[in-house]
């Protein structure tokens, strides 16, 4: 049962990737990150890119889904090979995102980025911000909350495990990883990048924010139950919990999807081409902005040229690998 | 009426230096009323994320303008537009100055394929508009 949950989970992330898919050519008329004509993103070159991209991406999940199959059965009963499994997953993706980015590179006629770049010299003051203040504040210290409660918790049990330094070493990477990225779309972001509208810009911003600390503020939530609940109390916490945790994130979902209608498509997109790396991360050192909207429809991008950004997430990703490599690496001794 | 937001545009394309594009729009919207004194512009930084430029840049755009008395700027309390009266008589010097740089103008417009009466009647409108201060 376990191994056809994880198998399944294995292929949920191309099956989102394959709904999205569609939409990866509408911002701003580009097509796996690289600015093209219209015509280029009708025609049937582009169409037999996005098909070797869907079967690239497919054919690698598959891969992943038989290594699990063939597996020994009691790795499914550890929940991080289930991580292992989608972080290679992701990787593969990433990589057939990055040769369909060079296909159309290649292959499309270049489109000069915009010569023209305008700002509005709005007054700081703006009607409506406290709620999205609110927001933003609470974006920042949500996924902090889970490691800090679960190590004063564990501080007055005064019971530690082999797992506890790892999995809060990686909730509180998360913490970081969200602190500054909330911190980056309300403080380090260009208006008119994400709304021709400052106000409007701000709110979907804000709720961007939100949504990212929502995931990862749950995932932190659910390592850190794991290290205080006894294992026969999980499934009570999940029934409760997961519920729960999937209606907050689908809500904030809808109110971003009501209002990108009214942001990203009309906003403007001052990036060249070449700052955007395999076409998903984005280094552009002659750009102050700390944060930009991907190209690909799918969120955002940090702007990797900017020491803070480069700083945190180096800082962010040894923890989290640091911690995953540590509980890996106990689990495989005790089997 | 609620007034629209004073806009800054940057042109990437052109031989005019970004710092000084931006002085120069600034200093308009100082000197035609749109950023009327005590007004706080935004931070540099602010700003220069806005146009994708460095804050060096913005920063040299808000010191030039301070330096010729458009703004205030304040350690801690960003660039404030100055209270500046504007001096009642021009010496000849500024005069030929402006004859000098509307004609760089003028002959820089007219290479980018602005015809001559395009470029006379702009100056017309330009005039009358000035007529009327």
């Amino acid at each position: 049962m376990t191994r056809i949950l994880a198998i399944l989970l294995v292929f949920a992330q191309p099956a989102i990737r394959d709904l999205l898919s569609g939409r990866w050519k509408t911002r701003g008329n580009t097509l796996f990150s690289v600015r093209v004509d219209p015509a280029f993103a009708a025609s049937d070159t582009a169409r037999a890119i996005m098909r070797t991209f869907r079967l690239r991406v497919w054919l690698w999940t598959a891969v992943v889904a038989v290594a699990f199959a063939l597996a020994p059965a009691d790795a499914f009963h550890r929940s991080h090979w289930i991580t292992v499994a989608l972080l290679v997953t992701l990787a593969g993706n990433t990589v057939a995102f990055a040769l369909a980015n060079r296909a159309v590179s290649t292959m499309a006629s270049p489109v000069p980025a915009p010569a023209t770049r305008t700002a509005t010299l709005h007054s700081p003051g703006e009607p409506g911000v406290v709620p999205l203040a609110l927001i933003e504040w609470c974006g920042m210290l949500f996924p902090l909350l889970p490691p800090v409660a679960a190590s004063i918790l564990l501080i007055l049990r005064a019971a530690p495990s082999v797992f506890v330094a790892p999995m809060l070493a990686i909730s509180y990477a998360i913490a970081l990883l969200q602190i500054q990225t909330v911190w980056s779309l309300r403080f380090g972001a260009r208006e008119s990048d994400w709304a021709p509208d400052p106000a409007l810009s701000r709110r979907y911003r804000a709720y961007s924010g939100l949504i990212n600390t929502l995931i990862f503020g749950f995932i932190s939530l659910n390592g850190c139950t794991l290290l205080l609940v006894p294992p026969g109390r999980m499934f009570t916490y999940f029934a409760v919990s997961l519920p729960a945790q999937i209606v907050v994130t689908f809500v904030a979902f809808r109110l971003r999807a009501w209002l990108k209608r009214h942001t990203v498509e009309s906003s403007s997109d001052p990036m060249p081409d070449d700052a955007w790396k395999w076409g998903q991360f984005y280094f552009n050192p002659a750009d102050s902005a700390l944060v930009v909207p991907a190209r690909s429809d799918v969120g955002f991008s940090p702007n990797f040229a900017r020491p803070s950004v480069w700083i945190t997430w180096t800082v962010a990703n040894l923890g989290v690998f640091g911690g995953l490599a540590y509980v890996l690496r106990a689990t495989l001794h005790s089997m | 009426m609620k007034k629209p937001p004073a806009k800054v545009l940057l042109d990437l394309d052109s031989a005019v230096a970004a710092w000084r594009q931006i002085a120069d729009q600034l200093r308009t919207l100082i000197v035609e009323g749109a950023l009327p004194p005590g007004e706080a512009l935004p931070p540099v930084r602010r700003l220069a994320i806005d146009l994708g430029v460095h804050f060096n840049t913005v920063a040299e755009a808000y010191r030039s303008l301070a330096a010729e008395g458009f703004l205030e700027i304040a350690h801690g309390h960003g660039a404030r537009v100055a209270e500046r009266e504007n001096p009642r008589r021009a010496t000849p010097e500024v005069a030929v100055d402006f004859r000098r740089r509307l004609r760089e103008l003028v002959a820089g417009m007219r290479a980018r394929g602005l015809s001559p009466r395009q470029a006379a009647g702009e100056l017309r409108l330009m005039a009358a508009g000035l007529e009327k201060l």
